[in-house]
């Protein structure tokens, strides 16, 4: 023990550091082979079958692809079969219920139906003899699934069981029957994060494509909602449902939509986030040109009013193009409102929209350049608050704006339980204890918090980002000019979103260039009963709404 | 559709013309027509409305015969090559004193009101960028821009008028025919040039979505123009005594100055100052634009946003050449009256007459 010991401390001994480095040897697949496409057909045999699933799948190394084997009893001969499926990805009562039971079970019974005589005299009966064909057997008799395909191609095969379908392999037959029996788990419907409401549906989006499909279906019940599926990724093989009113929406832009989508020449889609900015005119563009919403009730509004919603599998949100600016200050609970409240709320979020965006800069430009904007008794108090400040404005201002960011950037990356310790973090240290030790002014917290709460108020995520990111950039616009810097700023702003179009749909539509501004999709919200026309740039094939006399019993009654 | 090759709405036209008049309104247009005339200036106003307007009529007539085609190209279809580069060049020569009076003048402004410890080129710099962004950018943006501009130019302007209409009274209009007739219609003439815009019009038609409605862009444009010169010349009439020679920094922004909203925006000129920057960033967009066009038929290069960075460093060239404010002054009372005058009321409707002429010779030829 004694001698371990002093051997311990004094001895030398190797780190136990472990340390492992990627080797750099090019190891790449040759881009070809990677992109050759899989034109394998199925064989009449089942172990030749089962062979390649097993190199396809490397079902020695992969533990959740499944085969079960079994024999298939039919007209006294037993044909081999195999089942293919993704463990968790199917419905095992489905498979033991409509696929193995029928199959093992129902087929004997069959069988034994099958072979009786029909008699033709009292001595003479005829034994019936059909032409037997083992595959319309099984599809039209054995398997009461109602989705079910016959594939030859093991590049669709293989597609249908990742996505969770059942593959039936028989011997001697050279198709495969692909029979729907998913049952993974997901996400139920719950209340939208980002788009709550007071009055409104608090249904939301999830995760599962066609649960979000059936949302829509369920609220817009006409046949004429068209919802095409797509494939997105070259290895991902995301689905991608295109949907749009055929009898409303002009052909030229589902066209363009569908054009776009198709001609993705990517590995993998992940998000609905990443298809947008796959599919938008100006990539460089940092505002958005699309709306994201996670609302069926609003994605089905903008149907009706004739654009389109591409939904991404995986993703609990649906994207609506075109988008212009005025759609970025709407809300989903606008419709919902008397037109007097949702016009007072456009009102504010336009407000707000302007004020997170250059507060903080008219700021820094009104107490440096252009004093004489303000009273001069307001003038004295923030000179007076300053005085004590050992830094110049936009340091003092830049500080209190990264740290507002920082705060959020935090609060929304920490879980729900440690949010609110952030915010009184955020708030004590960063707003009592920088004023009392004499880093920025009072009034500069109440412009930092003004400008934080009117970036809330904005209705869009993504515009909110590009909110957030350019007001630093009239932060030292102010800072360098004044009124003009700002100006400057404006002006190419201006000038970027004059360029910009959402598929074919200016983005200052209506209004610039000037269309008929009476139409619906104004910033200033008609009543309900006006609301006749549909938005006149996005050119539908109904362009009326509404009856000019849409509430007939108030003529009814006269 | 190609950002190169983008053709104006109508209302984009109208939306141009209005944001090179409202210009002149603010950098003291309306004031130089009052030096001249005195209190005449209204009748005067209405007088050379009507001068204008008969010149505005003939010029869409003379151009009825050439479709998608300016001044240039009627040059070059008139004399040639040679006549085309001579036109060329002396209209990019306009269009550069024109934006460098704008510039220079309204730079000194901003330089003697909020940037006094600034050199002239840091507030220079500014608009450069603006200008070179702006055409790099292309029409369509330009174009679309104005439009927003316009709109809040046009109502800055208004409410500055009225905002001290409160002050008017018949006194300062009066004797109304002004110091005599021969001021005020003879001499007074020269106010022509204060419709300036109706150069653009020489180049307007083959940017043009729809030429056929030329003749509607322009008198809707000229219209509202006019309406404007007339209501900017009440206030100012009523502010200033017009013998006094001590010309203002400023007519309109020191009307701006007088109006007061409440206690809190003691100095609402500050906030009209920033749309005026907004409407001389657009002209000035437009001016360059329109030289790089001009250059791109002289030249024959692919594409006018190339000349964009030479043209905007001409400008800032000329705009940094030292003057003073009395020679500025002149340029823009003086010189800059007589300059348009004689090349666009004179030169432009030449080129235009004989081109019809040699028109009308090839087709009776023909025939």
């Amino acid at each position: 023990m004694i001698k371990e010991f002093f051997h311990k401390i004094f001895s030398y001994t190797d780190s136990e550091k472990y340390e492992f480095i990627l080797s750099n040897t090019n190891n790449n697949i040759p881009k070809e082979e990677y992109e050759k496409k899989d034109t394998t057909t199925v064989y009449p045999t089942l172990s030749v079958n089962l062979e390649y699933i097993k190199t396809k799948y490397n079902l020695l190394i992969n533990t959740d692809i499944k085969t079960r084997e079994f024999v298939l009893p039919i007209k006294s001969k037993n044909f081999s079969a195999c089942l293919l499926y993704i463990d968790g990805m199917v419905s095992e009562n489905a498979i033991n219920e409509f696929i193995l039971q029928p199959l093992l079970l129902r087929n004997s019974i069959t069988m034994q139906e099958n072979s009786n005589t029909t008699a033709i005299t009292k001595n003479i009966s005829v034994k019936r003899v059909r032409k037997f064909n083992l595959e319309d057997f099984i599809y039209n008799s054995l398997i009461p699934q109602n989705s079910i395909t016959k594939e030859t191609r093991f590049s669709q095969i293989v597609s249908n069981v990742n996505s969770g379908f059942c593959a039936l392999i028989v011997d001697t037959l050279p198709v495969v029957f692909c029979i729907e029996t998913k049952g993974f788990k997901g996400r139920s419907v719950t209340e939208p994060i980002t788009e709550s409401v007071i009055k409104g549906s608090h249904e939301g989006f999830v995760e599962n494509i066609r649960t979000n499909t059936s949302m829509i279906r369920k609220i817009i019940n006409n046949e004429k909602l068209i919802i095409e599926e797509v494939s997105v990724g070259k290895i991902s093989q995301t689905k991608v449902a295109i949907c749009y009113m055929k009898d409303i929406t002009n052909d030229d832009l589902v066209a363009e939509a569908k054009y776009r989508i198709n001609h993705l020449d990517i590995d993998f889609l992940l998000s609905s986030g990443q298809l947008e900015q796959f599919i938008k005119d100006n990539a460089n563009m940092a505002f958005p040109q699309m709306i994201s919403t996670e609302r069926p009730d609003r994605t089905c509004h903008y149907l009706l009013s004739g654009r389109v919603a591409v939904l991404v599998n995986g993703s609990p949100f649906s994207i609506i193009l075109p988008a212009v600016l005025i759609d970025l200050l709407t809300s989903a609970e606008d419709a919902n409102l008397n037109y007097h409240y949702a016009n007072f709320l456009r009102f504010i979020r336009a407000l707000a929209l302007f004020f997170a965006l250059t507060l903080p800069g008219m700021y820094i430009a009104i107490t440096t350049y252009h004093h004489e904007l303000i009273p001069s008794e307001l003038l004295s108090a923030i000179i007076t608050a300053r005085e004590a400040i050992p830094f110049p404005i936009i340091f003092e201002i830049l500080i209190m704006e990264l740290s507002f960011e920082l705060i959020q950037e935090a609060s929304i990356r920490v879980s729900s339980s440690f949010s609110t310790t952030v915010g009184i973090i955020g708030a004590l240290i960063l707003g009592e204890a920088a004023v009392s030790a004499n880093i920025v002014s009072p009034i500069l917290i109440i412009i930092v918090a003004f400008t934080g709460i009117s970036g809330f108020a904005i209705t869009d995520n993504t515009l909110r980002f590009a909110i957030r990111m350019f007001r630093f950039m009239y932060i030292v616009l102010g800072y360098a000019a004044g009124f003009l810097g700002i100006t400057l700023g404006f002006y190419i702003h201006f000038l970027l979103l004059a360029n910009t179009s959402s598929f074919g749909v200016p983005y200052f539509a209506p209004y610039i260039p000037f269309s008929n501004i009476t139409e619906n999709n104004n910033f200033h919200m008609k009543p309900v009963w006006k609301r006749e026309r549909r938005s006149q740039f996005l050119n539908t094939k109904k362009p009326e709404m509404e009856n000019s006399i849409s509430m007939k019993w108030r003529k009814n009654g006269q | 559709m190609d950002n190169n090759n983008y053709m104006l709405q109508k209302s984009e036209a109208i939306c141009i013309f209005l944001i090179i008049m409202a210009n002149k309104l603010i950098l003291n247009v309306p004031y130089y027509i009052i030096s001249l005339v005195g209190t005449g200036a209204i009748v005067n106003v209405i007088y050379i409305g009507l001068l204008d307007f008969v010149f505005v009529f003939v010029l869409i007539k003379l151009f009825d015969k050439f479709q998608n085609s300016d001044i240039i190209d009627i040059s070059e279809y008139l004399g040639g090559k040679p006549l085309k580069w001579i036109i060329g060049i002396i209209f990019i020569a306009v269009f550069f004193i024109v934006a460098f009076i704008t510039l220079v003048d309204f730079t000194n402004i901003l330089q003697r009101i909020y940037f006094s410890d600034f050199p002239i080129i840091y507030i220079l710099l500014f608009f450069i960028a603006a200008i070179s962004i702006a055409n790099l950018s292309g029409l369509r943006a330009i174009s679309r821009t104005t439009s927003f501009i316009v709109v809040l130019t046009l109502i800055s302007i208004i409410v500055t008028l009225f905002g001290i209409w409160g002050d008017v009274t018949i006194e300062n209009f009066t004797p109304i025919l002004g110091h005599n007739l021969r001021t005020t219609f003879l001499v007074g003439a020269s106010n022509c040039f204060s419709m300036y815009f109706i150069t653009y019009i020489y180049f307007i038609k083959p940017v043009l979505k729809d030429p056929v409605g030329f003749k509607k862009v322009v008198l809707t444009s000229y219209g509202l123009s006019w309406l404007l010169l007339l209501l900017t010349i009440i206030p100012i009439m009523t502010l200033f005594n017009i013998d006094v020679s001590n010309e203002p920094i400023n007519a309109l922004y020191l009307i701006a100055r007088k109006i007061e909203l409440g206690n809190f925006l003691q100095r609402v000129d500050a906030l009209f100052i920033f749309l005026w920057i907004l409407s001389i960033f657009a002209y000035l967009s437009i001016v360059i634009y329109f030289i790089n066009r001009t250059m791109k038929k002289l030249i024959n290069v692919s594409n006018e946003k190339m000349l964009t960075f030479s043209n905007c460093s001409i400008l800032l060239g000329l705009a940094l050449i030292p003057i003073n404010i009395s020679h500025l002054r002149f340029i823009e009372n003086t010189f800059y009256r007589y300059m348009i005058l004689i090349i666009i009321f004179g030169l432009g409707m030449l080129i235009m007459l004989l081109a019809n002429v040699k028109f009308k010779w090839k087709g009776k030829k023909k025939a």
